[in-house]
Parts: C-alpha cells; sequence; structure tokens
C-alpha cells in the first residue's frame, strides 16, 4: 500500500496554473522532498495535500484513503495529515507539554505520549517551558513533536530550516531525519535547498512552473537530470556545445561516454558534466583527451573550491568552472591539463537551454 | 521584569547615570505628577472640610451602595454585549469575504463618530420608553463595539494563518480552532478594549443622564450642579476612583500571566478568506441592522428633526459661534496636548529611569479617570488657589490636555520609535546643535504619527462634554454643550443642528483614521 498517491492532481489560480497534472507516489516511511524555487508550485501542492487549499482536478489518497478527489474533499482535521510550517509556528499562549498534547485525545494526553515525545526530539524535561523561552532550532523540534504527537499518516514540512543558521540548520536536519526514521513516519518536505533536498530525502520531486519535471532518488537525480535547466538547479553544471555520434561526445575533450538514456546521435548536443568530474593536472599536451586551459581565478571554500579555467583558443577559448576537493594549488595565469572522468549527460541543444 | 524595575530605580536614585535631562523635558513631567494628584487632594480637602466622620458616614449608606449596583452592573453588561458585537464583527470583515467588505469595515467604525451622548438623545427623542437600564446598554454597547472591534481585528490580521492551519491539522474544526487557538490570540487585544469600554462606562454622563440611569458619575454630578454639596460629591468621586482602580488591577492580574508574544518573525503568507455560501445572508442582515441601529438611527432622527425644525428655523448665529467655539477648542486642545505630549515622549524613549516610566504610565492612569472627576478637581483649586484662571479657556484646555494625553502620547510614540537614536547622532556629528537636530531630522520624521495624535485628540475634545461643562469659559458654548442644554430640556428639534454638525465634522477624522488602520495597519 502506498502512503501517498497523487494521480492529475491541477489547480490554477485567476491568471497562474499553479498546478499542472502533478503525479507522485511515496512508500510508507520513506521522506519525499519537492524542489524548486519560490513560485514553482511547491506550497501549493503541500497545502493541497493537507486539505488547506482545494485543488480543481485529480485525486490524492493518503494511506489508502482517498483524501480529494471528484466528490470527496475531507477537511483539513478529517485527513491526520501532521503538518510542520516554517519557523515551527508553536502555539504561543500554550506550554510545550500542552502544544505537544494539542492534537492527542484526552486520554492519549494523560499517558506517557508526551513525554515520549520529548524525549524523541531530545527535549526531556522542558514540557513546562513558554515557547518563547526557546530558541529556534528547539521550536522546530517540539513543532515536530506535535506534528508525530497522534501518529499522523503523513507529516508535511513547509521549509522548516529556512530560519535557522546555517550550523544549526545542519544538525536539526540529521537529528530530524533519524527521528522520523526511528518512528517510521512518512513525510514530504518542501525546499528550495537542493542540498536539503539531496541529503534528507529518499525520494526527490522537481517542480517548475507548476510542474513535477522529474521524481527520482538523491543519487540518479545528481548524476541523469533529465534536462540543462534540473542540472543546474540541483548543482554546479558546465554546459559544452558538442556533437554525439554513436553513444560518445567527440568534443574538445575527446571521446566522452554518454550516459544511457541519452540520445545516441545528435549533430548538436548540449552536454552537462559536473565540476567534480574534471581532473586538473600538469600539462601534458601529448596524451590524447587532455586541453590545456590558464588558470583565472580561484574561489576557496574551506572543504573545496572552484578553480575558474579559460581553454586555449586552440580549444575553443571558452570559460569554465571546475571543483577541486582541498586546499588548491593553482596560481592565476597557471597552464593546466583538463580530464574528464565518467560518463556526461547529453541533450539535444536548445537554444534558452543555454541562456 | 522585577530586575528592570530594580535596575531602574537604581538608576534613577544614584543620579544620572545616563545622559543628563534637560530641565525643558523633565519640567512637564512635574506638572504631570502634580495634576495627577490634584483628584486625591481635591477628596482629602473635602473631607477634611466635612469632618472625617461626617465623610466616612457619606461613603458608606444605602445611596452609595445603589449607586455601586447600577454602576457594576452596566459596566459589565455593556462590556460584556460589545465585546460580543465587536469580536463578531472583526471576525466577519478580517476572516470571510463577506459582500461588500470594505464597506462594512469603515460602517461598523462610524459609531465612533457619534459621541455617546449624541445617539441617546436621538433614542429619547423617538420613545421616552428607552430610559432605563436596557436603554443605555442598548445605546452604549452600540456606540463602545467599535472599541473592541478595531484592536481584534488588527489582532486577527497580524496573527500567522499557519497557526490555525496546524490546530486544523490536528483534527479540530474551525470552530473548535477559533475557541482553542483564535480567542486566546486574541485576548490582549479583546482585554484591552474591554477594559477601556468598562473605564469609559464608569466615566459616561451624558448619555446615562439623558436615558435616566443613575451610575456614580452622574450623581457626583448632580450633587455638584444641582444640590450644591460638594462633600457629598467628593466622598462619591473616592467611591468611583475605587472602583477605577480595581478595574485597573484586574486588567494587571489577567493581563499579567499572558506574557507571550508571537514567536516567529516572518513574513505570514496571505490568508485565504472564508466563503460564507448561504450564511451570507444572515450575516448581511446582522450587519445591516447593527448599522441600521448604530449609525441609521441617530443620523435619521437627527434629519428627521433637522426637517421638522426648519419649520420653527434655527438660531443661526448661535449655531455658528457654538460651530466656532467647538473648533477653536478642538484645534486649541489638541495642539496643547501634542506640546504637552512630546517631551513626555522624548523622555520615554531617549532616556532611563524613574521620571521617563513615569512619563510614561502616569497619562493612561489619569485617562483612566472619569474627565468629571478631573474636571471637579481642577474646579475646585481654581477656586481656591488660582481664582484667575477659573472658567478661563486655558484652564479648560489644560484639562483636554490632562484628559486626552495618552492619545497623543501613543501615537508620538509609535512615530519616534521607527527613528532611530543613530539618526539624531549623525546628525549631531555633522555638526548640528540638538535643537536643530530635532527640527530637521526628528519632528519631519514624526510628523505622520503627530498628525494622527492631533486628528484623534482633536475628534475627542470636540465630543467633550463633562469637563467641558464644568471647565468652560461663561458663555461659550461648544456643539456638545449647546446639545446638552437642549436635550436636558427635551428641545430635541432645537439640538438638532448641533448634533448634526458635531456628527459631520468628527466623522472626517474617523474616517481618515479608519481607512489608515484598513491600509497600512499590520500589526506583528
Amino acid at each position: 500500500m502506498k502512503a501517498l498517491q497523487i494521480r492529475h492532481l491541477s489547480k490554477s489560480f485567476t491568471s497562474v496554473h499553479a498546478l499542472k497534472d502533478i503525479q507522485l507516489d511515496l512508500e510508507e516511511g520513506q521522506m519525499l522532498a519537492v524542489l524548486g524555487p519560490s513560485g514553482c508550485g511547491k506550497t501549493t501542492l503541500l497545502r493541497s495535500i493537507a486539505g488547506f487549499e482545494t485543488a480543481d482536478s485529480g485525486t490524492i489518497e493518503v494511506g489508502g484513503h482517498i483524501v480529494f478527489d471528484k466528490q470527496t474533499n475531507l477537511k483539513p482535521e478529517k485527513r491526520r495529515i501532521g503538518y510542520v510550517p516554517q519557523e515551527g509556528v508553536l502555539f504561543p499562549h500554550l506550554s510545550v507539554a500542552k502544544n505537544i498534547g494539542f492534537g492527542l485525545s484526552r486520554k492519549d494526553r494523560n499517558s506517557s505520549r508526551i513525554d515520549e515525545m520529548l524525549e524523541l526530539v531530545g527535549m526531556k524535561g522542558l514540557g513546562s517551558r513558554m515557547p518563547h523561552e526557546l530558541s529556534g532550532g528547539q521550536q522546530q523540534r517540539i513543532a515536530l513533536a506535535r506534528a508525530l504527537a497522534p501518529s499522523p499518516s503523513l507529516v508535511l514540512f513547509d521549509e522548516p530550516f529556512s530560519a535557522l543558521d546555517a550550523g544549526l540548520r545542519a544538525d536539526l536536519r540529521e537529528d530530524i531525519k533519524s527521528m522520523l526514521k526511528k518512528v517510521g513516519a512518512t513525510s514530504i518536505l518542501v525546499t528550495h535547498d537542493q542540498e536539503e533536498a539531496l541529503s534528507m530525502a529518499d525520494v526527490v520531486a522537481v517542480m517548475r512552473n507548476g510542474s513535477c519535471v522529474q521524481t527520482a532518488d538523491p543519487i540518479s537525480l545528481y548524476k541523469y537530470p533529465t534536462d540543462i535547466k534540473v542540472a543546474k538547479f540541483v548543482g554546479d553544471a558546465t554546459i559544452i556545445k558538442a556533437q554525439v555520434l554513436n553513444g560518445n561526445i567527440k568534443s574538445l575533450f575527446g571521446n566522452l561516454p554518454v550516459a544511457s538514456g541519452c540520445p545516441k546521435d545528435c549533430e548538436l548536443a548540449s552536454v552537462m558534466i559536473r565540476p567534480e568530474q574534471f581532473i586538473i593536472g600538469k600539462p601534458d599536451l601529448h596524451l590524447p583527451g587532455q586541453v590545456g586551459g590558464k588558470v583565472l581565478k580561484t574561489f576557496f571554500y574551506g572543504h573545496d573550491a572552484m578553480v575558474y579555467l579559460k581553454l586555449d583558443d586552440s580549444f575553443g577559448g571558452d570559460e569554465i568552472q571546475i571543483r577541486v576537493m582541498g586546499t588548491p594549488v593553482f596560481e592565476p595565469d597557471e597552464y593546466v591539463s583538463i580530464q574528464i572522468d565518467g560518463e556526461v549527460m547529453a541533450y539535444v541543444h536548445e537554444d534558452e537551454a543555454l541562456a | 521584569m522585577k530586575e528592570a524595575w530594580t535596575q531602574r530605580l537604581l538608576q534613577s536614585v544614584s543620579g544620572f547615570r545616563n545622559k543628563r535631562r534637560p530641565v525643558w523635558l523633565w519640567l512637564p513631567v512635574l506638572l504631570l505628577v502634580v495634576l495627577s494628584c490634584l483628584p486625591i487632594f481635591y477628596i482629602v480637602m473635602r473631607a477634611s472640610e466635612v469632618g472625617w466622620e461626617k465623610a466616612i458616614g457619606l461613603i458608606f449608606r444605602a445611596r452609595v451602595y445603589e449607586l455601586l449596583i447600577n454602576t457594576v452592573k452596566l459596566a459589565f453588561t455593556v462590556t460584556l454585549v460589545s465585546v460580543l458585537i465587536g469580536v463578531t464583527t472583526a471576525w466577519f470583515v478580517e476572516r470571510t469575504r463577506i459582500p461588500g467588505r470594505k464597506m462594512w469595515n469603515v460602517v461598523v467604525t462610524l459609531p465612533f463618530a457619534v459621541p455617546a451622548f449624541v445617539s441617546s438623545y436621538s433614542w429619547i427623542s423617538i420613545y421616552s420608553g428607552f430610559e432605563g437600564f436596557g436603554g443605555a446598554v442598548l445605546v452604549l454597547a452600540l456606540s463602545s463595539y467599535p472599541l473592541v472591534h478595531l484592536p481584534v481585528a488588527a489582532a486577527l490580521r497580524g496573527m500567522d494563518p499557519a497557526l490555525e492551519e496546524i490546530s486544523r491539522s490536528l483534527g479540530y474544526s474551525r470552530m473548535q480552532t477559533f475557541f482553542k487557538v483564535t480567542l486566546p490570540h486574541l485576548r490582549p487585544a479583546l482585554l484591552g478594549g474591554a477594559i477601556l469600554i468598562a473605564l469609559h462606562m464608569l466615566a459616561e454622563f451624558g448619555a446615562l443622564a439623558f436615558l435616566n440611569y443613575d451610575t456614580f458619575t452622574t450623581a457626583i454630578f448632580d450633587q455638584y450642579n444641582v444640590a450644591f454639596n460638594s462633600a457629598s460629591a467628593a466622598m462619591l468621586s473616592l467611591v468611583l476612583l475605587v472602583l477605577c482602580l480595581v478595574i485597573l488591577g484586574l486588567e494587571l492580574l489577567i493581563r499579567g500571566k499572558a506574557k507571550y508574544a508571537s514567536v516567529g518573525k516572518g513574513t505570514p503568507r496571505k490568508r485565504e478568506l472564508i466563503s460564507l455560501g448561504w450564511m451570507a445572508i444572515p450575516a448581511l442582515i446582522g450587519f445591516t441592522v447593527l448599522a441600521v441601529l448604530a449609525v441609521g438611527v441617530p443620523l435619521g432622527t437627527i434629519t428627521y428633526w433637522l426637517l421638522t425644525g426648519t419649520s420653527a428655523g434655527f438660531d443661526f448665529p448661535e449655531v455658528f459661534s457654538s460651530l466656532f467655539s467647538t473648533l477653536a477648542f478642538g484645534a486649541g486642545g489638541s495642539i496643547v496636548t501634542i506640546l504637552f505630549a512630546f517631551p513626555l515622549v522624548i523622555l520615554a524613549i531617549r532616556y532611563r529611569g524613574l521620571f521617563s516610566t513615569l512619563s510614561d504610565r502616569l497619562p493612561y492612569f489619569i485617562h483612566s479617570l472619569p474627565g468629571l472627576v478631573i474636571g471637579l478637581a481642577m474646579v475646585s483649586f481654581a477656586v481656591r488657589y488660582a481664582f484667575p484662571l477659573y472658567q478661563t479657556a486655558p484652564l479648560l484646555l489644560i484639562g483636554y490636555a490632562v484628559l486626552f494625553l495618552p492619545l497623543a502620547q501613543s501615537s508620538i510614540r509609535g512615530a519616534m520609535e521607527q527613528v532611530p537614536k543613530q539618526l539624531e547622532e549623525v546628525a549631531g556629528s555633522l555638526g548640528k546643535n540638538p535643537l536643530t537636530v530635532f527640527f530637521k531630522v526628528t519632528l519631519p520624521l514624526v510628523a505622520p504619527g503627530v498628525g494622527a495624535g492631533l486628528s484623534l485628540v482633536f475628534l475627542e475634545v470636540m465630543k467633550e462634554l463633562t469637563a467641558t461643562l464644568l471647565l468652560r469659559p461663561t458663555g461659550v458654548d461648544t456643539l456638545a454643550v449647546k446639545i446638552w442644554e437642549h436635550t436636558s430640556n427635551a428641545e430635541f428639534a432645537a439640538s438638532a443642528p448641533y448634533a448634526a454638525l458635531l456628527i459631520l465634522i468628527s466623522g472626517l477624522p474617523v474616517y481618515l483614521l479608519t481607512m489608515r488602520s484598513f491600509t497600512q495597519k499590520k500589526e506583528g
């Protein structure tokens, strides 16, 4: 049984198509990340699942029960779907324990359920605090405990980490992921942060202009994006133009194997290469598959660095970026050789794709 | 909280740890302290005149008990009814797609423009049976509920929609969510409005006199003005003051525990309004009935009397002269109030210490005292110690300033808090002296707040009846006084032109303030 099944879900506001024929499936215990830029419709999708907004057509099934279709439109309070909004939004007039107990029946409220939830989110003994006495991260934890307490069939997160600072965000992500695994909760995370989506989710759905353009596990999504836009959205990418012949690319980098699913023959293709596929070395132009270039500048980020290169005029003269692990040893104006490791993605060239 | 207090106290005792306060800043505060002590002095003075034993006898008697019951009963009932009306109208205007939403938002606040004594005049001129408790509750609730509507509407607007959505997602229906989540969120706004109404009911004079319902305020006026018994008036004032303090204490008690503010600070999402469906019809009927009762009846009656009265002929020179004095007192009173409020606000915002706290809190306390008591105290002091001031315009203007100071203060304060201190410091570092900085930097930035304060006080002064009756210079009549005189003699047609003019000129500031609140107020 699927935990969530969405078929042909559409909704339009007065002038905009907010959701276009969305199809989604989610297995029990998994986390789905809905990733997209702001205004892509991901929040509308989340709110339609929760029942705060009503779609125009399509069906939504949660845990095998239809909550929305042509005849049915269950009210939010009947759907058994937990909701964790941005910044948590705890009830300011209730203590932490009462916040967690808010959705519980009287019987459960008096049981040890609230303490269990406090322990789960690592805030044992803080039940009598008031929300304004908590830090942002703590509030978010309580918001999760409140959503999980009535054992919902699905938990929705609406950009839950965007208000937190970077260090706290990383910790909380890991914690929340393990808490959800511990109770086996099925969840959906809406975010515009690709790193968040890739690191937390089991399945990622990329949305653009109201449509779901690709649904895949994080690794496939990163390695085999469905088009150039998705490629650029989920990570850094270098795009070059080349011809594809018999599943191989004749490029300035020599013959490159094309990943399966890409066009095998194409007069003009856009080729997407991830920064970490590049290997930079000392120039040895006699070896095949090597290209020479000049270092323009490097940006150092600590765990890695981005090297900006200008290819030799004999190789096209393009500027490309390459990610290098560790501390870079390249000086501006230094000459280097560049090789490419592994399969690359190729797409039929469209003018706007490069724009 | 307690720490902050002791710290402030220490700072003020241990001398001027912060910047030195200029004399022009703390003199007004001193004056304010003196003025706020006047009612107490007045009561003590009168009591010692008649002898303490007699004074105590004047307090503990059957008549006082009867007045106490009357006053409390009225204040409680009117507050309760106003809260019910105000919360309902606020909810419909802010949360539903009721047809004509923007229009209703203006219409429901219109009773602000109709002083309670004017609407009670219109009701009893229709039928004298409106006299007594029932009529008083009807008339006063209809003119008071905007005091609940406005803050509650603002609180509803500022509330994060996610709060209610979470409650829905946790299994509560819209109705249950309203009581479990929305209502607690509205509590501070609701409480503020309710306290204000209760205090107004203690102070209300004109409407209750017309409606023939005795409370402390009307009884004090009778004792002073009709029976010329100042000792009895003073002792009744004492009980009234105690009642005020009880209400203020009650507020502290209820609010004390509710320390919560909204937790998040992100921008709330735009809210989806609720479609009413067939419920729109009863809702519209309700709003229409409310508008007819609260605005239609007063306006209709006044129009009727205007039309029938025209045949009898109005005394136009007198109408114009009282219109002129109303506008003159309104302008004078609001300017004096603003001038008085400015140093208080600057002191409260830019300096810390006991004086600042006093200047911040004291006017609110004075504002909760009935205008009648303040008027009486000022009259008796003027008669005794400053006779040249007695029944002069300056005394009346000071009276207005004392009564309406908080209105000016809160408007200026709101604007002033938007002016960062650094801005003034930058101007200073560019070689400007403090006075130039004030006129070139501070004043232009707080101008909108000053404007709002001016119009608010202007409005209140024009509607003021009680203190005006006591303090006005002989022979000078405002519109409110004229309405009072004519209606007391049951000359309804003669009151009409004054009432019409009063509503007309006070309607404009109300309209401006409401539109402002609807377009820009977004409480965080």
